[in-house]
């Protein structure tokens, strides 16, 4: 295992006693590309183990606990804002993902940075939600019309939308996982279970839910830039979840939204990757959804993404091939490869006569 | 394609840097001391692992300045080193916030400091390189870290970098000085480097209490030098508005610049002769 930030996590005490100024380097350059530094801050400070990292580490934890307060505080703006766009709606608006982490005081969350504020939305609703945000500033930016169709055709989302002025992200979602798909996922159950925020139009699923939605987000996705990230991030959302919510609570979860196999997968490789202790029955009860292919596939390609090994580029394509063929089917995967195929060309050629006439213009002088 | 790694080993931030571009370690022993440029020693920590490659597959011979997955631009052959250099800059002014960190020179004399934040053109470094020349002190000529602690600044000591007109008025002004590196056709136009003073690689950990603040501002137009003292209020904006890091650090920001402003005296000058305005600010640091 190549992963500073898995072996950190799987086991901090031991970490930290142990690793070699080397390891030191790796750990804060992965933690930074993963954007994980707040996380490990706030991980090492309640074990108390934070002063017995050495200064110069501990100073790069801190930029990342500023970077993470810091984003709290643009949230929390973000919030007031949003509350007033949708003030008044008689149905659920549900936060999802990070900030619905954040807004229900996961310990977890306090040092986790995240790119987007995920709404979602039932499918009856949609319409209404979208409308609000388009009035209120939030557009749509810089996407081709063939990657616009894909999100409204085959997501399960609106192509994300920014706010003209304060530059704030929002991923509308009707669904956790896309239409196109035949995974048969219920979102009803998630919405049903979901909490309102005191004094606010907002609610939050409940512990269990968020696990469902990240288990199904890291067991269906096809991207590896984060893949660390949202491991760690799973780590400790089950951890939070099984203090305050039993075995029990969390198979009826994944029975109700129909992902017993997606938790499986997701829980069967927390337990191997960071030899984490997994309630037994719970994950016996879970496996009989699962194929040992699927299981297999996982762990294989994981291993290898996570090491350095000779196999790594080809399980970045693997693990990619994969998540769409998960998400999408056969069929639609390659007549959306040979879409993307074109269109990333006509894009390159586009972009390069961009950049040639920009630096045209501003070389050779343009400071005096 | 041959690699070469190495490490730069400054104070504060330490950088293990690798190449497609061996010749980049021959220019750098041009601008640091060798021991601060070393073979890789895995025995030390470090801040920052970059890599400054030309990219897979890519056909033309730009290389690419990157830390970790973050891009910072792509460097023509022959603009490698000035884009190294604005490569460790980004580094510092977006990937730290242990200390503040504000866009502006720093010198020290006798224990007094000397902060001259200025955009682009006001003819910052060039009063820089000048003040070290007359035998202050170099902490940086780009970054101001102020200790969140104790307030103190915290000397960033790397090359001086001069643009344009700049070169030619050291060049001038100082033929014994080498201004070295000097590379035409940037984006900033022609940029080249001045080393750092002896005595400002030896002091290079030291840090220096806060004092004074100058907002320089050259003008070939202006007879007389001019000084106008800055309110608190002034000072404070401007601070900020010149600093990477401020709105990240919040609350933290917010009560270390309040700290900095309080120990300083701000002015703003403008002046057409530099040795007139060396001799004000060595009065004002009696």
């Amino acid at each position: 295992m190549n992963s500073q930030c898995i072996l950190l996590f799987s086991s901090p005490a031991k970490y930290v006693s142990e690793a070699t100024a080397a390891q030191w380097t790796a750990l804060v350059s992965e933690a930074r590309q993963q954007a994980l530094l707040g996380s490990i801050y706030f991980l090492l400070k309640d074990l108390e183990l934070l002063t017995t990292v050495p200064q110069a580490v501990q100073a790069h934890l801190q930029t990342g606990f500023h970077y993470a307060e810091k984003q709290k505080n643009t949230l929390l703006q973000e919030m007031l804002e949003l509350e007033q766009v949708f003030q008044g709606t008689e149905y659920p608006c549900i936060l999802v993902k990070g900030v619905g982490y954040r807004l229900s005081n996961l310990a977890f969350a306090r040092g986790r940075i995240f790119s987007d504020i995920d709404l979602l939305i039932p499918h009856s609703a949609f319409a209404d939600a979208l409308s609000r945000l388009l009035d209120s500033g939030y557009l749509e930016t810089g996407m081709s019309d063939y990657d616009r169709r894909y999100y409204i055709q085959w997501s399960h989302q609106h192509p994300p939308l920014t706010h003209f002025l304060r530059g704030a992200n929002i991923d509308l979602h009707h669904h956790i996982f896309p239409v196109a798909s035949n995974s048969g996922l219920a979102i009803e159950p998630m919405i049903v279970n979901s909490t309102k925020l005191v004094d606010s139009v907002f609610s939050v699923p409940s512990l269990p839910y968020l696990l469902v939605h990240a288990s199904v987000h890291l067991f269906y996705q096809e991207e590896t830039h984060k893949l660390v990230k949202d491991l760690c991030d799973l780590k400790q959302l089950y951890q939070e979840c099984i203090e305050t919510h039993s075995p029990e609570q969390i198979l009826a979860a994944c029975k109700s939204m129909h992902a017993e196999a997606a938790v499986y997968y997701a829980l069967d490789t927390l337990r191997w990757l960071f030899s984490l202790d997994i309630d037994a029955d719970l994950l016996q009860r879970l496996a009989q959804f699962s194929s040992a292919y699927r299981r297999w596939q996982m762990q294989f390609l994981l291993k290898h993404l996570l090491s350095a090994s000779p196999l790594h580029q080809f399980a970045h394509f693997g693990w990619f091939v994969r998540g769409h063929l998960l998400k999408m089917g056969i069929v639609t995967l390659i007549y959306h490869s040979v879409a993307k195929f074109w269109e990333s060309r006509k894009i390159k050629q586009q972009q390069s006569e961009t950049q040639q006439q920009l630096d045209a213009a501003t070389k050779p002088k343009d400071a005096e | 394609m041959p690699v070469k790694v190495f490490d730069l080993r400054l104070s504060p931030f330490t950088f293990r840097v690798s190449t497609s571009h061996p010749p980049l370690f021959q220019q750098l022993q041009q601008l640091y001391p060798p021991s601060t440029l070393t073979e890789i020693n895995l025995d030390n920590f470090i801040d920052f692992e970059v890599a400054y490659d030309k990219p897979t597959l890519a056909l033309s011979s730009a290389l690419a300045f990157h830390l970790g997955d973050k891009h910072f631009r792509f460097a023509e052959k022959h603009s490698l080193l000035p884009t190294f250099e604005w490569g460790l800059n980004w580094c510092v002014g977006n990937y730290q916030s242990q200390y503040l960190c504000i866009h502006a020179a720093v010198l020290e004399k006798n224990g007094f400091s000397v902060v001259l934040p200025a955009p682009p053109g006001s003819g910052k470094s060039t009063l820089c390189a000048m003040l070290m020349f007359a035998g202050w002190r170099l902490l940086s000529d780009e970054h101001c870290l102020i200790d969140l602690e104790d307030g103190m600044i915290v000397p960033c000591v790397r090359p001086i970098s001069l643009k344009n007109k700049s070169i030619q008025v050291v060049n001038h002004l100082y033929p014994h000085i080498d201004v070295c590196h000097i590379t035409p056709d940037t984006h900033k136009g022609t940029i080249g480097y001045v080393t750092p003073s002896k005595l400002s690689w030896q002091q290079s950990t030291i840090k220096v209490k806060p004092h004074l603040v100058v907002f320089p501002r050259y003008d070939k137009d202006q007879t007389l030098l001019a000084r106008e003292q800055l309110t608190q209020h002034e000072m404070f904006m401007q601070l900020a508005e010149n600093s990477f890091n401020y709105s990240v650090l919040g609350a933290l920001g917010f009560e270390t610049m309040a700290k900095f402003v309080m120990a300083n005296t701000g002015y703003r000058i403008s002046y057409n002769n530099g040795a007139d305005a060396i001799a004000m600010l060595e009065e004002l640091c009696r």
